[in-house]
């Protein structure tokens, strides 16, 4: 099917994007579920943050994990455009776009999600006021808004050449749609000179987002590796967080690609092929991920440091094992294995290794924040039973889960309103393959 | 029948036992103990000043439960329980302590914790006062008069006492001695006790370095027979050992605060987001000028 001509390729990307009634049911569902999850929210507001498992001992629960996956769901941009796109791997164009999509959804987020762990969000503004220089705490926010910036942009200036086409092609679209193509597509009529400008900003955008979102990842884990707690008193933190990072954005991508095709019919764009080919990726981000967690786990066990062994019998054989186990297992190892095989990297069997290995990503969140808090160096003492261990409530699981409820409404407003899949690129890399052959 | 009175017999004993506290027993030669001045506005105001200070973050405000989740617990000042004390056995439980209770004889002056005392009575609507003799807990009535002597070359600090009225030597009096630190009192030495001619000797140690230009406050204190201490003594030694004591928090560091980040850091940080933001901004400036060349056409 490449010989598709180029105003088939056109006809068939526009098609999703005028709204439909199935994407206004959608929505409708999406608002009725956040607004009853913003009623717990409102009730934290009110009341404070006693309204959730925290207490003084485990003070970072749920809201912390969260942001920390969410963090890392991000990254996946800048792996899949910035690292694959540069070094020239053409099979990743149709995914780019989406995979932007994710990154600017998870990170913009994320932030809401920081602002969601405080009792009194007024005072976030603090950190600006009086945050310190010292603190990683200013230098995340920092990153973090950074990096929300770099991913809006990534996705909208690659994306300029497509909004006229869009526009030129759908006379049949609302007002506010073609207006809103109109003024993002910066006059674009494709001169030399528009291109050469257009492939300046969007280098410098690729190499740019590869430094910040190291950054933005590394800063995160600093949050806790700069503190001497077991568990987080590591050296590998950054690296460790980072790849991480990859798998959990992978396994995002997956299932975004899977979801994407079926809805929106691009089995002739997003072809098995490319699922081969991510699957493959994930294996390569897992192992690199599994040799960071041998470290992590096998160097402190095989020394069990008295302070740190406490924490570390909870995971591997105590309160936490089965949830550790499981991360390991059928987060990672298996995958690993499985994905090996080529049977394994078709579009079904890899959507749900792909949900496996997003939820292991978010449990390990969990479990990198949470137990060793149960074990501080002093002792627990006078306080009621309820402290010394962490249990979500109800609030904080509705609150959370707002989170993800607004990661999907970003997700599925910019997929519907905007071309999914690059047009003018997958339209340039078809013409260039058909000159070579004549050639 | 039978077996079911002996169950509930031992089911009472059982429950008096979980329930009752070792109760905290005062000998009796301290129970009658009393105040040696009359309780007035003026003692319960400083009293109070005392109590917020130093007991509140425990025992929680009078009549509030807002007390520390201790065990056993601290009881409200305001409660019965608490209030059934004398005032010498009030005294007695302050200045001694008892497990998580602090003992607070080395912290605070005698009339300062009759002030606390005077001050929580405020909560007994049925108490009455009972005065006691005046001063009679330090044995020694009078003003005293002592004098200080030390040769540090030989490590060794004599001090004399003296009664002021007739300037006869006090003896048997029960005397330590203190240097001042960051926190509080170092005690040094033992107790001594004064001889025949009012004298008595310290042991001063060796190392015990002095500030910037050797100086070290010390201070004698004299035992009551109530347990606590009174200064009688307090002043600046000459020494030779000379602390340069820097602070840490005076240099850029770390841990500091925002204005004394190390500079290497301020500009990394400071540099970092200039470039990114540069480089943001040139892109958004690129863009503008993709859009004013199709402008043109
Ligand atoms: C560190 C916490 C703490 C502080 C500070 C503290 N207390 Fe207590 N206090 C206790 C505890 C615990 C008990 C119970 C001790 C027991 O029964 O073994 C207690 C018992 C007492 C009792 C005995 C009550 C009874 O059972 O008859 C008195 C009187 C008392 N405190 C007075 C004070 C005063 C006055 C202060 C301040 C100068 C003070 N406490 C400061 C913890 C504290």
């Amino acid at each position: 099917m490449d010989e598709k001509t180029k105003s088939g390729i056109i006809h068939d990307i526009l098609k999703s994007v005028k709204l439909n009634n199935g994407f206004y049911v959608w929505m409708a569902f999406l608002t009725v579920s956040l607004v009853f999850c913003l009623t717990a929210y409102y009730q934290q507001l009110t009341t404070g943050l006693g309204v959730t498992g925290l207490r003084d001992y485990i003070s970072w629960g749920m809201y912390i994990s969260n942001f920390v996956f969410f963090v890392a769901s991000s990254l996946i941009g800048m792996l899949i455009s910035s690292v694959l796109g540069l070094t020239g791997q053409k099979w990743v164009t149709p995914i780019t776009r989406m995979a932007e999509i994710i990154a600017f959804a998870f990170a913009a987020v994320a932030g809401l999600v920081i602002v969601s762990d405080m009792g009194r969000p007024e005072r976030l503004l603090n950190v600006f006021l009086y945050g310190r220089f010292q603190s990683p705490i200013l230098w995340d926010v920092t990153v973090v808004t950074t990096y929300v910036m770099i991913s809006l942009l990534l996705f909208i200036v690659p994306m300029v050449p497509d909004l006229a086409i869009a526009y030129n092609n759908r006379s049949d679209l609302p007002k506010w749609q073609r207006l809103l193509y109109k003024l993002l597509s910066l006059n674009w009529i494709g001169s030399e000179e528009q291109k050469a400008l257009l492939h300046k900003a969007v280098r410098i955008l690729l190499i740019l987002v590869i430094p910040v979102a190291l950054a933005i990842h590394t800063v995160t884990s600093w949050l806790f590796a700069v503190t001497p707690r077991a568990g987080w008193n590591s050296t590998i933190f950054g690296p460790y967080f980072v790849t991480g990072a990859f798998v959990t954005g992978v396994a995002s991508v997956i299932i975004a690609m899977y979801v994407f095709r079926k809805i929106y019919h691009l089995q002739e764009y997003i072809k098995d092929i490319h699922f081969d080919k991510i699957g493959k990726l994930l294996v390569l981000v897992s192992l690199v991920y599994l040799y960071f967690n041998i470290n992590e786990f096998l160097v402190p066990g095989y020394k069990m440091p008295k302070h740190e062994a406490v924490t570390l019998h909870s995971l591997f054989s105590g309160g936490h094992a089965i949830m550790f186990w499981f991360v390991q297992l059928a987060g990672l190892i298996i995958p690993i294995f499985l994905l090996l095989l080529k049977k394994f990297r078709k579009p079904t069997p890899l959507l749900i290794i792909g949900l496996f290995v997003f939820v292991g990503a978010w449990l390990k969140r969990y479990l990198i924040v949470i137990p060793t808090q149960e074990h501080p160096f002093l002792p627990i003492q006078n306080v009621p039973e309820s402290y010394t261990f962490y249990q979500p409530t109800f609030t904080e699981i509705c609150i959370t889960l707002a989170s993800f409820i607004l990661v999907l409404i970003i997700v599925s407003v910019l997929a519907k309103v905007f071309p999914l899949i690059p047009i003018q690129e997958t339209i340039d890399e078809r013409n260039n393959k058909t000159e070579s052959h004549e050639e | 029948m039978k077996s079911s009175f002996i169950l509930i017999v031992i089911l009472s004993l059982l429950g008096t036992y979980v329930k009752a506290q070792t109760p905290w027993v005062v000998p009796d030669d301290r129970k009658g103990l009393l105040a040696p001045l009359k309780f007035s506005d003026e003692t319960r105001k400083l009293g109070q000043e005392v109590f917020n200070k130093t007991c509140v973050s425990c025992h929680g405000h009078p009549g509030q439960p807002d007390q520390a989740k201790l065990v056993p617990a601290p009881k409200d000042p305001a409660s019965k329980e608490y209030q059934q004390n004398l005032d010498g056995e009030f005294f007695y439980k302050i200045t001694e302590g008892r497990g998580l209770m602090p003992s607070f004889k080395k912290m605070l002056k005698s009339e300062d914790i009759w002030n606390v005392i005077s001050y929580v009575r405020t909560f007994n609507k049925e108490y009455v006062q009972k005065v006691g003799a005046a001063d009679s807990s330090s044995g020694i009535t009078g003003k005293l008069l002592s004098k200080l002597d030390y040769l540090i070359k030989d490590n060794k600090i004599e001090v004399k006492v003296i009664q002021q009225s007739n300037k006869m030597p006090v003896i048997g009096v029960k005397l330590s001695l203190y240097a001042k630190r960051n926190f509080g009192w170092l005690p040094l030495d033992e107790m001594r006790i004064s001889n025949a001619s009012g004298k008595l000797t310290f042991n001063y140690p060796k190392d015990l370095p002095g500030d910037k230009v050797g100086d070290v406050n010390i201070k004698v204190n004299m035992a009551n027979a109530d347990g606590t201490e009174r200064t009688i003594i307090d002043t600046i030694i000459k020494t030779e050992i000379k602390c340069s004591q820097y602070n840490l928090l005076d240099n850029r560091a770390m841990w500091n605060v925002r204005s004394k980040a190390p500079i290497w850091l301020m500009l990394s940080y400071c540099g970092s987001v200039l470039a990114a933001w540069g480089v943001i901004f040139y892109i958004i400036w690129i863009l503008l000028q993709i859009r004013n060349k199709g402008a043109k056409v």
